[in-house]
């Protein structure tokens, strides 16, 4: 059996999302997967390469992809566009002096055709700790307001403490869903305006 | 189990490693490898990938384990091809043109790179983003420290020729909470001929742009950037990564800086994972200290720990210029 045939297959019996985690370094991707799926985070080294993880999330298979966001990592993001279906960005909102830079490297990333049509995440992560920025002071350093080319919303949360991490995943399955699953005359919501306002999680 | 898939990851193997190691291998021969092989072989890779994680929970764990490995060994030998035959400036890197056809919102093109990122803001008014910074010549304490609170996150910049030493005075009674100082993360940029003596962060230490420098601190992460002649003697249970820096010597906290509770802990072997380096060999950039220069360095800087050295004094630990 040939390698196209296991592909289509598998699309056919279940349904499916190709979830892509980006961000600076240190901002939390694989603690946030390794808390979502149970697993110890206690000793969690700097993502050298990527990791997978897959996990059924409702009615869903959720398929995430989590790459380093280290400097030296940043030009290889590209290989792990193909088939995105949502992007989640994720923030280390205790990280004032590196705002402008995880600006930056999100901006360009929304300028990619392979991600045009995805779904935008944004989590605003280390939230228990002291000084962090809000959400709402993310949202302006990150400039988000701007974007018009894909659907987003930014979500506060902790990797530790795992608050609002399952509550934003399901913002953005239910938002893919709306898109790849349901065609808009018969989908069971009305989805989601053009592009979703800007709120906040709690 | 399903069938279809333990069929074919049984085969799935030697034809993936067939056909890539062909790819490679022709890669490698071409006179300049050109950007389509590497995004034929990315492509390859992407595909494979997607398929083992599909095969999730219908295959043992172990042999999971084994793919996931042979992939990611996959990944960095493009990963370390595509680094040999790129073209030098290091960080730099150009976007393709976007397509005429393609939404974007902008056109600027970012070169990331041999541009330092902004300094830290200046202080804020919240006391949890504690600053040190601007600095010669001096013995820096806590008692030297601005009002912060009990847990808050550490700045330090733009130092050379600095103690800076937020150890308890004598490590034995650190359990009292009125001295105790809790850092949620680290950030260091730009210390010139310093010694940095810490407790354990409770997050990452991150660090850029230091020369001539001793480091001794535990933390939860260690990320060092764009750095040179380091000494970094660390507590620490995660893999210390460090990305663009030379000449970095490694050893394990000294157990005189320790809590009484930490000295009970045992930690791993450090582990050092070179982000400029990422391929088979050895990395260049960094080694393990002797166990006679970290005793001999741990020494000296429990001395200067009781007696507020000053760093002139000091300037025999520090590697020579
Ligand atoms: N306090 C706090 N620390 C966090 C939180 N999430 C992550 N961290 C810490 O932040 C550091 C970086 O976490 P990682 O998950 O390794 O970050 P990453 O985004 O995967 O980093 P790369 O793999 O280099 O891209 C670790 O020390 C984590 O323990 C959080 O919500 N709160
Ligand atoms: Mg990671």
């Amino acid at each position: 059996m040939g390698l196209l045939t296991i592909i289509r297959k598998n699309r056919e019996k279940e349904k499916e999302m190709r979830l892509l985690f980006l961000g600076l370094d240190n901002a939390g991707k694989t603690t946030i997967l390794k808390k979502l799926n149970g697993e110890d985070i206690s000793s969690i080294s700097p993502t050298l390469g990527f990791n997978i993880k897959t996990f059924a999330h409702g009615n869903y298979t959720l398929n995430i992809w989590d790459v380093g966001g280290q400097r030296t990592l940043r030009p290889y993001w590209r290989n792990y566009f193909e088939q995105t279906d949502a992007l989640v960005w994720v923030v280390d909102s205790s990280d004032r002096a590196r705002m402008q830079d995880c600006k930056q490297e999100l901006h360009s990333l929304l300028t990619e055709d392979r991600l045009a049509g995805a779904s935008l995440l944004v989590f605003a992560n280390k939230q228990d700790l002291h000084g962090s920025m809000t959400d709402a002071e993310i949202r302006d350093a990150l400039d988000l307001p701007s974007i018009t080319t894909h659907r987003w919303r930014i979500w506060s949360c902790s990797a530790v403490t795992g608050a609002n991490l399952v509550s934003g995943l399901d913002w953005v399955v239910n938002d893919v869903a709306g898109r790849l699953y349901y065609s808009t005359t018969t989908s069971p919501q009305a989805p989601p305006p053009p592009h979703a306002i800007p709120g906040t999680a709690n | 189990m399903d069938n279809s898939k333990w069929t074919f990851l049984q085969t799935f193997t030697p034809q993936f490693q067939a056909i890539a190691s062909a790819k490679i291998e022709a890669a490698k021969l071409a006179p300049a490898p050109t950007q389509e092989s590497f995004q034929d072989i990315s492509v390859l890779l992407s595909k494979a990938t997607k398929i083992l994680a599909d095969a999730t929970g219908g295959i043992p764990t172990y042999d999971q384990r084994q793919y996931e490995i042979q992939l990611k060994a996959f990944e960095r030998s493009i990963e370390s091809l595509r680094a040999s035959s790129a073209p030098k400036p290091k960080f730099a890197f150009k976007r393709k043109a976007p397509n005429p056809g393609a939404v974007a919102t902008s056109t600027a093109q970012v070169a990331v790179a041999p541009t330092p990122t902004p300094a830290p803001e200046a202080p804020s008014s919240t006391s949890s983003n504690l600053v040190l910074s601007s600095q010669s010549h001096k013995y820096i304490t806590r008692a030297d420290l601005a009002a912060h609170a009990q847990q808050t996150d550490l700045s330090i910049f733009d130092l050379e020729h600095c103690v800076v030493d937020l150890l308890p005075p004598d490590a034995s009674d650190a359990p009292d909470a009125k001295k105790h100082i809790s850092i949620s993360a680290l950030h260091a940029r730009n210390l010139t001929d310093c010694v940095l003596l810490l407790p354990t962060v409770e997050g990452s230490a991150l660090l850029h742009d230091m020369t001539r420098c001793v480091i001794v601190v535990g933390c939860h992460q260690f990320r060092m950037h764009s750095s040179t002649k380091i000494d970094v003697l660390l507590a620490i249970s995660s893999n210390p990564i460090i990305e663009d820096c030379k000449a970095i010597r490694f050893a394990q906290y000294p157990d005189i800086f320790k809590t009484p509770s930490e000295r009970t802990q045992t930690l791993p072997t450090i582990c050092v994972q070179d982000f400029s380096h990422i391929r088979a060999t050895p990395s260049p950039n960094y080694s393990t200290m002797t166990d006679d220069d970290r005793v001999g360095l741990a020494d000296a800087l429990a001395l200067a720990h009781r007696s507020r050295s000053s760093i002139d004094e000091l300037s025999d630990v520090l590697l020579p210029k």
